[in-house]
């Protein structure tokens, strides 16, 4: 007999419950059994056994979106991540108009990803943008950004660390909260600034740095829109493919999305769905497993 | 107690509310006339006056927007006050991924359009419903058409689509460019079209590059196909079933592009490409920055309606020196209209199809598009005259040398390697001698 509470209670979550299997549970189970079907939206889906995963082992495109994206993890997740600590850092000195800083470098992370890659192209044009004009002056000359294979990659960094306004906030805030006694400690043992930031600060904000740093991951191994826009948006002629100047900016999910959605091979992308989450999981994992050396939880 | 129940009463109420949000939400798909979710503001506006209630509703999706969304709209009014039982509702959705999408759900258009390059994928994919037992039915009179357009519509002996243009590059010249380094006319062969190109080219002081004489913009990617079929060349043979990619019309517009890039530097180039935007008064055309430029008729549309100051002149594509009877050779296109799979009104979509397809509102439309029409019929409709440089471009459109790709099943998968490797030649990653032995290889797979 189940008991009144119980129902009142799943009565009052229903909305959640619903929403949850229909939007969340069923898609995710249904892109489970696509990814073992041929299945083109149009025609009924037929089993192919484990053909898709095979595919996505051996397909020479794939393999090329997963170094791009590995790229992007690798470098971008980092560096954003500094970037944030430092504006944090920063931000954190008592400063007249220390607020409006705040806020100004925050504006660029609540600014939608299409129109900050759309800014971006024109900071990036290599005749008269921002930054080659500003290259020009100490005579150097700046690189074609976004046709030039070498540097599309470095160019969508660069638009990551612009907008690391999120981060920078969440820092600020753990910032915020490290005990003043520690640092005053450290003082009278004669501790200079580089030693404090060292031995006290990023010891006690490492829960934050862990949690920024598997988010960042998350964040770069499912990158897509910048790149997206400006594959499609330049010159080169690589609109079709959206994979940027010699499949360069192709990453895992513009193919993912361009065999979904493009070519409309639903088993394709389906595996590579699955794929894409076994590869984040065993990555956080793992950084989870070592995070004990590096992160310190203080307990009161 | 009485608080506690009615409380229930009300939890029990938003659940089942929510409950019925989401079902309808999720159920919708049930066939009624709607034809999705689609409705254009302008349409109903116009119609508003009307007893809308006995028409049944046409969704035509577009992927045009700005003044070429305006004039379909004009048509569109034309076809609803024209006749009674219908009311065409038109929306400009520039996003083709979205367009097929919304087909695969059953919640797209009636009608939309395409490139005609599609059509193979379209009609394997299910997504283009095939028009013969309409235009059997009716008794269509196909005959109108520009058979090569036609055939660009057709996938494994079914019309899938019908064209609605001829597309093809004709060459555009800077005349004030090609007279400050001494030519008094444009180049009609491959020679003469490189010696302006290197002539005209002018280069700062830094190497990097203030005019372009190549038609290397907006890439060499938009170039490539016109160049090589203006040299004559042919990628597959008619019934696509053998590969004719390696001759020497391919080998010309390859080496000419290697060698323009290696006299003056791929950044450089690809510095021009990326500093200004195709068809935006940016354009290195329009700002008089580029001497060569190989495009279609909407360029001068273009520079119509915005206004531009440049003074150009229009040819014919050169062809491949010592080879005159190849002259007027290119490469065309057409850009195609299909009822969707899962249209709930095909009556309706075919209607208004073969209104706009008739004469005079296919050539009121593709005058102000600035494009030649697909049909004979339209072509010689006195309205073309309002097309900008007709006069110039109409006549080009009658060479027996133009020739399109035929479709074959795997074209998406062809243009693919093609880009691919190409790409590395342009960037002299690799020669053309390499590029060509790869491609053999790699195109020959994707023929039937």
């Amino acid at each position: 007999m189940i008991k009144k509470a119980t129902i009142t209670g799943l009565l009052f979550s229903s909305p959640f419950l619903i929403g949850f299997a229909l939007f969340t549970l069923y898609p995710i189970g249904a892109s489970l059994v696509y990814s073992f079907t041929d299945f083109n939206m149009f025609k009924s889906p037929t089993w192919v056994g484990f053909d898709n995963y095979r595919w996505v082992f051996q397909e020479d495109e794939v393999w090329k979106s997963i170094r791009n994206t590995l790229y992007m993890v690798a470098f971008a997740t980092p560096i954003s991540l500094i970037v944030g600590l430092l504006l944090a850092q920063m931000l954190n000195i008592k400063v007249r108009g220390q607020s409006i800083y705040r806020t100004l470098f925050y504006i660029p992370s609540i600014v939608p990803a299409i129109a900050t890659s759309l800014v971006w192209m024109w900071v990036l044009n290599p005749k008269s943008g921002l930054i080659n004009t500003a290259l020009d002056y100490i005579g150097i000359r700046g690189p074609n950004w976004l046709l030039d294979p070498v540097w599309t990659k470095p160019a969508l960094i660069m638009m990551g660390a612009w907008g690391a306004g999120g981060t920078m906030i969440i820092f600020l805030a753990a910032l915020q909260d490290v005990p003043r006694s520690l640092y005053e400690s450290a003082e009278i043992d004669g501790a200079g600034k580089v030693r404090k930031f060292m031995n006290i600060t990023l010891p006690t904000i490492s829960p934050i740095i862990l949690f920024q740093l598997i988010i960042g991951l998350i964040t770069y191994f499912q990158y897509f829109a910048q790149a997206f826009m400006v594959a499609s948006m330049s010159n080169s002629g690589s609109v079709q493919t959206m994979a940027g100047p010699e499949k360069s900016l192709l990453f895992y999910a513009i193919l993912l999305y361009r065999e979904a959605f493009v070519d409309f091979r639903m088993g394709h992308a389906s595996a590579m769905a699955w794929v894409l989450f076994v590869i984040t999981s065993v990555v956080t994992y793992v950084i989870f497993r070592t995070s004990n050396r590096w992160v310190t939880y203080g307990g009161d | 107690m009485r608080a506690k129940n009615s409380k229930k009463a009300a939890s029990m109420l938003v659940t089942v509310m929510l409950l019925s949000t989401v079902l309808a939400a999720c159920g919708g798909n049930n066939g009624n006339k709607e034809g999705g979710a689609s409705s254009s503001p302008a349409a109903s506006a116009n119609e508003s006056s009307k007893p809308v209630g006995e028409k049944s509703k046409v969704s035509v999706w577009y992927l045009w927007g700005g003044a070429e969304g305006e004039a379909l709209e004009q048509i569109i009014k034309d076809f609803n006050a024209s006749q009674d039982k219908y009311l065409v509702e038109g929306l400009s959705v520039p996003d083709e991924q979205k367009i097929k999408v919304a087909i695969a759900g059953g919640k797209g258009p009636d009608l939309t359009d395409s490139f005609d390059f599609v059509v193979p994928q379209y009609a394997q994919q299910g997504i283009a419903l095939p028009l013969d037992d309409l235009i059997a039915r009716d008794g269509y009179d196909v005959s109108d058409f520009v058979p090569a357009a036609l055939a660009s519509g057709n996938f494994d002996g079914k019309q899938y689509a019908l064209p609605l243009n001829v597309n093809f590059s004709v060459m555009y010249y800077n005349k004030k460019l090609l007279a400050d380094a001494g030519f008094t006319e444009p180049p009609k062969t491959s020679a003469e079209l490189y010696d302006v190109m290197v002539k005209t080219t002018k280069v700062n002081s830094n190497g990097t590059i203030d005019v372009l004489g190549s038609p290397s913009y907006p890439s060499e990617a938009y170039l490539f196909n016109a160049l090589a079929y203006g040299f004559g060349s042919t990628y597959v043979n008619e019934d696509a079933s053998a590969l004719t990619f390696n001759n020497e019309g391919t080998l010309a517009a390859m080496n000419m592009i290697r060698d323009y890039n290696t006299k003056f530097g791929v950044d450089n180039i690809r510095q021009i490409q990326a500093s200004g935007k195709w068809l935006d008064p940016t354009d290195p055309f329009l700002i008089g920055k580029q001497a060569i430029r190989f495009d279609g008729p909407w360029l001068s549309a273009t520079i119509k309606s915005k206004q531009i100051d440049v003074d150009y002149g229009i040819a014919a594509l050169p062809y491949l020196e010592g080879k005159p009877e190849t002259a007027g050779s290119g490469i065309t296109g057409s850009s195609i209209f299909y009822i969707a799979k899962t249209s709930k009104n095909v009556d309706g979509a075919w209607e208004f199809m073969k209104y706009l397809y008739s004469a005079e509102p296919l050539a009121k439309f593709l005058s102000l598009m600035g494009n030649v029409p697909a049909t004979k019929s339209a072509m010689s409709s006195p309205a073309m005259k309002d097309m900008v440089d007709s006069d110039q471009v109409i006549p080009l459109t009658m060479s027996p040398n133009l020739k399109s790709i035929p479709h074959f099943a795997k074209r998406s998968d062809f243009d693919k390697a093609l880009a691919e490797q190409l790409e590395l030649m342009y960037n002299l990653k690799k020669t053309p001698e390499e590029t060509m032995s790869k491609l053999e290889g790699v195109l020959s797979a994707t023929l039937k």
